[in-house]
């Protein structure tokens, strides 16, 4: 149940942390929480990695946002790219 | 998971996979990831088409196992992947700023990094809320040098396994390691002068 600081920053290190069960999360952001040593700085490493994961679905939604305003590629380019397709399906 | 039958020899992929209609369904989408990649419009789009042509060419060996927008986007992460590898001739930090920065925090050794850091009065569940806070964190991940950008897009956005980044990006796992190590640093920076709740 207890985990060293050397356990803890293995895990945070290899930024896996996002993917470990809930358990060992539990564990390690308690070890986080209250160790005077090794708390402060992987506190931190604990944000950013929270912060990438939001950020993917963060990511996900603007890539999927179809809006006038977001970005496009303009018309040439799609005809340019449907034709180069088109020549390759021919070939 | 959907089943989809192996391809019977005849099946022409062009018409199983609608080739035809890739630009329009996937077209845009494909294109605001090579935005959030590569940053240039014109690199961008450059690198879309040749996804679209790299996938035309690999088209016999795509299983279906996943959606053609994921295979299409792995296509295209791979080209922007390689588009950095080659617009950064340099590596962006020297072997003995690696071996410095790994110096100090002597993680691999006793897991205990000799520099404490000051504190940080961040809320990530508060902040994570509101869209200002990511548009902060957009332009800020923007601004970091392209193979930092990339590095950390790769290992903590797609969740990439560091050896695979390591191969791709042609760096040691120190060098990935410390240049996270630089992408939160120059990110916590940053934050904390656009975002002012960081
Ligand atoms: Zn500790």
């Amino acid at each position: 149940m207890f985990l060293t600081c050397k356990q803890v920053s293995n895990h945070l290190s290899k930024e896996d942390y996002a993917k470990l069960s809930p358990f060992r999360k539990f564990t390690l952001k308690l070890h986080v929480l209250i160790c005077p040593v090794c708390g402060k700085y992987n506190q931190q490493v604990m944000k950013f990695q929270d912060m990438a994961r939001t950020f993917r679905k963060q990511e996900e939604d603007f890539l999927e946002d179809d809006r006038p305003e977001s970005p496009h590629l303009n018309e040439d380019s799609k005809k340019r790219m449907a034709e180069l397709i088109e020549q390759d399906k021919a070939s | 998971m959907i089943y989809k039958e192996p391809m019977s020899e005849n099946e022409d992929p062009h018409v199983k996979y609608e080739t035809h209609l890739w630009v329009e369904k996937y077209g845009d989408y494909l294109y605001r990831f090579a935005l959030m990649r590569l940053k240039d419009p014109q690199v961008a789009e450059d690198t879309v088409q040749e996804t679209f042509l790299a996938a035309l060419k690999n088209l016999h060996q795509f299983d279906g196992r996943v959606d053609v927008k994921y295979w299409l986007r792995g296509i295209l992460r791979n080209k922007s992947v390689d588009h950095v590898r080659k617009s950064v001739r340099r590596k962006e930090l020297q072997d003995e700023q690696v071996q410095e920065v790994v110096g100090q925090l002597l993680f691999k050794t006793s897991g205990i990094p000799t520099t404490r850091p000051k504190d940080w009065a961040f809320d990530p569940d508060a902040a994570f809320a509101q869209e200002e806070f990511w548009e902060a964190f957009k332009g800020c991940l923007d601004a970091l040098p392209e193979q930092t950008r990339l590095a950390f897009q790769l290992k903590m956005v797609d969740e990439i396994p560091t050896e695979e980044i390591c191969k791709e990006l042609d760096i040691s796992d120190n060098y990935l390691w410390v240049t996270l190590h630089r992408a939160r640093a120059q990110l916590k920076t940053c934050l904390e002068s656009k975002w002012s709740a960081a």
